[in-house]
């Protein structure tokens, strides 16, 4: 039927590599490799650049539907260049945002910063014929930018995590309505409960005005693109995971039930998918931290991560 | 008044000479008139010399020199010269007078008085001295022609009716009316208005073997001046609903250099595009492009025309009509990509509304895993990338996205290669990391179809991490009036301006090509082929790697390409991020180049591409009693020529009475039927093609014929005096304008054929040697008398 998508091999869930049981990096890549920078070089700069950023220089913030403006912003760099200078494949682009509220256990646009990107990417090429942008070290490239930042609109994929603590301003606010509307997508992931999604659903509502959210239906084409996705996975932050050993809604019964979301434009198009009570880029992340974490949530968030870009590259 | 000096002179006229013989019948033997001459010369240098009155040498001579001339003109004289002719003997012969009766004699430029007037003045008034001074030597039978030629009974049969002039036919037809008398000659009146030179060719051939004179009278004025005309039209005969296409336009003109005139496109009296064109030169044309779309589906009849201009004669060659078939219908087209990325998407998303174009979507996402998007079937492509050449052949255009040569079997290449060269399909092929050069192309089957040569000579292609450049691709010469490259909407102000594109601000517009983002290249690509077009050529804002060769960012890299390769055309796009002239910061929102260019892209791919059964008519628009020659030409599946159809033509007249008619299959080539049918009547016939090929049941798109009265005839209004003068010198007769033809029956009366007396005519008291006698005889007393010795 003309309209419609449909896959040959809709096969089982990515499970063919396996992970380096019990070690601090995800195995996709040999240690050396992949590791730009150690946990304590990011959280110098990411103290270095809080300091700077407590300057009067922040511009006004919005959120909640309402204009809350703050002088200043705490913003973390990711400490690399736009765009990876090689050329020619999927680039994973994740939006940088000032944090207006806090969610529990959240981080601001840098959750599962960034080794959701490498080990995602790394997967993506792996286990489809997908070309990744690189850098000219060799290693996957991936991006982080502000959504005022022109070299947003040579990205289509954008990714934003917690976004239950998201503030845009202004010109944030248009530059997000025109990358999607001019055909870009984004992918929010890793809110829970009920006060996350009001507040970014409200957020959206001044981007997308006049956009309906709708659920993804079980049967939507998207989850059986690659892989065949029975249900969505519910993926906890790996903290929450072995502290509550072996729980997966971070909020109790508020954020029982994991969903997909989406607003489509006139055309069917989908801009924005939403992970809600899921922390699917965690699944990513934690690749190689956990034998019993990545067994239980990698293949689904792999597979779900999959089907989300190779749809959205085709469609 | 050079004819009447001259036959004082030669006492005859000129045309005597042409086709006379000179003896010399004098009794002196020659001899003896040499010594004479000789004698004579001596004489009188002699006196001059040495008599009474001595002379300076270099007068001396002079007045030899004198002397001896006028002795010379004397002995010619005592030679006898004699003019030996053939003549018709009065009343014994035939001469055929045939006038043009076609529409184009109504145009008034004998001094203003239409040309069929003064024709028919001339040679079929019975007040014509002309026709009263031939009749003297000859029976003078009277024909007339158009389309068809017929006796002329009465003058006022001549009413300059006819739609089309074919002399050939015309000539032959006299020919053979008169085969039986003595026909000296035939007097052609026209205005050389011919509309079927192969006839043509085949009359002047029997003409010639049978030694029949053509006297070519034309009537009207060579040049028109001043002259507008619209001399040729080219436009795809098909066109997919919404489709910009492009109508070539030739203007030809006389008397308007300098003159800008506008050329509309009109439909039903209303212009659907317009172009201006500036006239140059004294005489001269210059083409013109109108760029147009035709949104409702059906046969369209368009008028291509230039508006009268002031003095103009004839304003009816300022239009031409023509038929546009304005398909609807979806066209397939495969894209097949090896690796997900965003190119795919976004070209989907750029042709989404256009419910002309279904490009079906194979998505390679995995070792034999494919996403297929808008296919037809769940059967569709199931098994990957098509298999069989029927399977393939099913689509219109194949687009090859960033796919290596090794995913293909070595028959899946050749079914490509056969799928653009037999079966007459497009096939486009993106860049990408796995295209081309980079994705194992060269040396394979393939690569030869590539109108840019991917084996470049600077250095190794293997991998792709060594070399990217961004590139600002930008229209060349072939490009700017491409369709393919037609972005701006029809209609459009700026359009008119910039054919590229009108200003980015405005809504729903397009961005002109040098304002748009670079794009990137991962594939080295080297020189266009010698047959290729370039379209889009790409300014080089940054390289990365030493691959490309020093001299890379100096040189404009082809980066749209096509040729034409067999029956189909085979194209190279060697940029991945085309997306970007949707995404990026740079283009308005609202702007719709990206959506344009895929769109008139993949049309112009999926325009001309063949059915397995196709039909045509010779013309569209014919004359009456001009016969509609039908072909059709039957393929089968895999597109090879089927010869043993049935193939049958339903012929429905515009009354909607129908007729069929078997069209046979041409021996001399593979695949194709003919047959022709007579329209009975003027007005639209439909003729609908099918063909049974066993149990294969083909049909063709209906073909649409116009009977009637044809423009064809007005086209070229000017006498075509060349033409003309062609006919009769090579049948050994004569062209005369109208104000010539007081030599006409004198040219007549001279001829070899029909029954002929032989006639001599002294020549030996021509004026001129009198004349030339006298002017000696003067020039030696003005010199005697210089002298002093007169």
């Amino acid at each position: 039927m003309p309209g419609s998508a449909s896959t040959r091999a809709a096969g089982p869930r990515p499970e063919a590599a396996a992970p380096t049981r019990g070690g601090r990096r995800p195995a996709v890549l040999p240690r050396g490799e992949r590791q730009i920078w150690t946990r304590w070089q990011t959280r110098a700069v990411a103290a270095g650049l809080a300091l700077a950023a407590l300057l009067p220089t922040g511009g006004p913030v919005h959120a909640q539907g309402s204009r809350v403006t703050i002088g200043a912003v705490r913003v973390m760099s990711p400490g690399r260049p736009l765009l990876p200078e090689v050329p020619g494949g999927f680039t994973f682009c994740r939006l940088m945002y000032a944090r207006i509220r806090a969610e529990q256990r959240g981080q601001g646009w840098r959750t599962d910063y960034p080794d959701a990107e490498y080990n995602l990417t790394t997967r993506l090429s792996q286990l489809t014929p997908t070309r990744v942008s690189g850098w000219l070290d060799g290693r996957p490239g991936f991006a982080v930018l502000r959504a005022t930042d022109p070299e947003l609109f040579r990205c289509p994929f954008l990714f934003s995590s917690d976004v239950g603590t998201v503030g845009l301003s202004e010109d944030e606010i248009e530059g997000l309505r025109e990358y999607l509307l001019k055909g870009g997508f984004l992918w929010a992931d890793d809110f829970w409960g009920r006060r996350a999604w009001t507040h970014w659903t409200e957020l959206l509502a001044e981007i997308l005005p006049g956009l309906e959210i709708e659920e993804l239906p079980p049967d939507h084409p998207l989850l059986s693109i690659v892989y065949q996705v029975e249900r969505i996975p519910q993926i906890p932050s790996i903290q929450y995971w072995r502290q509550s050993g072996g729980a997966t809604s971070e909020l109790g019964a508020m954020s029982a039930t994991p969903r997909l979301r989406v607003i489509r434009d006139e055309t069917g198009r989908i801009l924005v998918l939403m992970s809600h009570n899921t922390d699917i880029a965690d699944g990513w992340e934690r690749e190689g931290e956990d034998y019993g974490f990545f067994a239980r949530f990698s293949p689904d968030a792999y597979a779900l991560g999959i089907n989300i870009l190779v749809w959205m590259m085709t469609h | 008044m050079f004819d009447n000096v001259f036959e004082y002179l030669f006492k005859y006229p000129q045309v005597a000479y042409e086709r006379g013989e000179i003896i010399w019948s004098g009794s002196w033997p020659p001899l003896l008139l040499l010594g004479v001459f000789v004698a004579g010369a001596g004489l009188v240098y002699a006196s001059y010399r040495w008599g009474r009155a001595r002379t300076l040498v270099a007068a001396t001579w002079t007045l030899v020199l004198l002397r001896a001339a006028g002795l010379a003109v004397l002995l010619v004289c005592l030679l006898r010269p004699t003019l030996v002719l053939s003549t018709a003997v009065p009343q014994q012969n035939v001469a055929a007078v045939i006038i043009d009766d076609s529409r184009s004699m109504e145009i008034p430029d004998e001094e203003s008085r239409p040309r069929a007037e003064v024709a028919r003045e001339l040679f079929a008034s019975e007040e014509s001295a002309l026709l009263e001074s031939v009749s003297e030597r000859f029976m003078v039978r009277h024909f007339r022609f158009s389309a068809l030629a017929e006796r002329l009974r009465d003058s006022g049969e001549l009413d300059a009716s006819g739609t089309r002039s074919l002399i050939g036919p015309a000539l032959d037809f006299v020919r053979q009316e008169l085969a039986t008398l003595p026909l000296s000659g035939i007097v052609l009146v026209t205005d050389g208005g011919d509309q079927d030179p192969e006839a043509l060719e085949d009359a002047l051939l029997g003409l010639r073997a049978e030694g029949i004179p053509v006297h070519a009278v034309g009537v009207g004025r060579e040049s028109l001046d001043p002259e507008v005309e619209i001399e040729r039209v080219e436009i795809p005969r098909t066109v997919i609903q919404g489709s910009t296409v492009i109508a070539d336009v030739v203007v030809a003109h006389t008397g308007l250099g300098g003159v800008t005139v506008p050329v509309n496109l009109e439909e039903s009296g209303s212009i659907l595009a317009t172009e201006e064109v500036e006239l140059t030169g004294r005489t001269g044309s210059a083409t013109v492009r109108i760029p147009f779309s035709l949104d409702d589906p059906g046969v369209r009849n368009l008028r291509i025309r230039v508006p009268a201009q002031e003095g103009e004669v004839v304003e009816e060659n300022n239009a031409r009509d023509i038929h546009v078939e304005v398909r609807d219908g979806r066209e397939k087209i495969l894209y097949y990509e090896g690796q997900p990325r965003f190119e795919v998407g976004f070209l989907r998303q750029a042709v989404r509304e256009d419910q002309n174009l279904q490009v079906v979507v194979l998505q390679r996402t995995g070792e034999d895993r494919f996403v297929r998007l808008d296919v037809d079937s769940g059967d569709e492509l199931s098994g990957g990338f098509p298999s069989t050449r029927e399977e393939l052949f099913e689509y219109r255009a194949l687009i090859l996205g960033s796919v290596e040569a090794s995913s293909f079997t070595p028959d899946q290449l050749r079914m490509i290669v056969d799928f653009v060269d037999r079966r007459g399909g497009s096939l486009l092929v993106l860049g990408g990391p796995a295209a081309l050069a980079e994705g194992g192309f060269a040396g394979t089957a393939l690569a030869p179809l590539f109108p840019i040569e991917i084996a470049p000579p600077f250095g190794e292609v293997e991998g792709t991490e060594d070399f990217w450049a961004t590139l600002r691709l930008l229209p060349t010469r072939s490009g700017m009036t491409h369709p393919a490259l037609s972005l701006a909407e029809e209609g459009a102000e700026e359009e008119e301006e910039n054919p590229g594109g009108d200003e980015g601000e405005a809504e729903g517009g397009v961005t002109p090509w040098e304002e748009l983002p670079p794009l990137t290249t991962v594939n080295l690509v080297g020189e266009s082929r010698p047959g290729a077009t370039v379209l889009l050529e790409g300014e080089v804002q940054e390289v990365f790697g030493t691959r490309a060769g020093p001299d890379f960012a100096e040189r404009a890299s082809p980066v749209f390409a096509f040729q034409r390769y067999g029956a189909g055309l085979s194209a190279v796009l060697a940029v991945h991020d085309t997306w970007l002239w949707q995404m990026h910061a740079d283009i308005p929102l609202e702007d719709e180049t990206h959506e344009r260019f895929w769109q008139q892209v993949l049309r112009w791919m999926v325009q001309e591409v063949p059915e397995p059964l196709e039909a045509a008519a010779a013309e569209t628009r014919v004359a009456p009693a001009q016969p509609v020659e039908l072909v059709a030409r039957v393929s089968s599946e895999e597109f090879l020529p089927v010869n043993d159809a049935q193939v049958t033509a339903r012929i429905i007249d515009p009354f909607g009475a129908e007729e069929e008619l078997a069209l046979t299959w041409d021996l001399d080539r593979d695949g194709e039927y003919r047959g022709s049918f007579l329209p009975a009547v003027d007005g639209p016939y439909e003729v609908e093609v099918s063909a049974l090929d066993g149990e294969r049941a083909l049909a063709a798109p209906p073909l649409h014929i116009q009977a009637g009265v044809l423009d064809e005839e007005l086209q070229s209004g000017a006498m075509r005096g060349n033409l003309l003068r062609r006919i009769a010198s090579e049948t050994n007769g004569q062209f005369y304008t109208v104000g010539e033809l007081d030599r006409l029956p004198e040219a007549l009366r001279y001829t070899d054929r029909g029954t002929v007396v032989q006639e001599e005519r002294d020549l030996w008291d021509l004026p001129l040697f009198f004349f030339l006698l006298m002017a000696l005889l003067f020039a030696e007393w003005v010199v005697r008398r210089q002298l002093g010795l007169a």
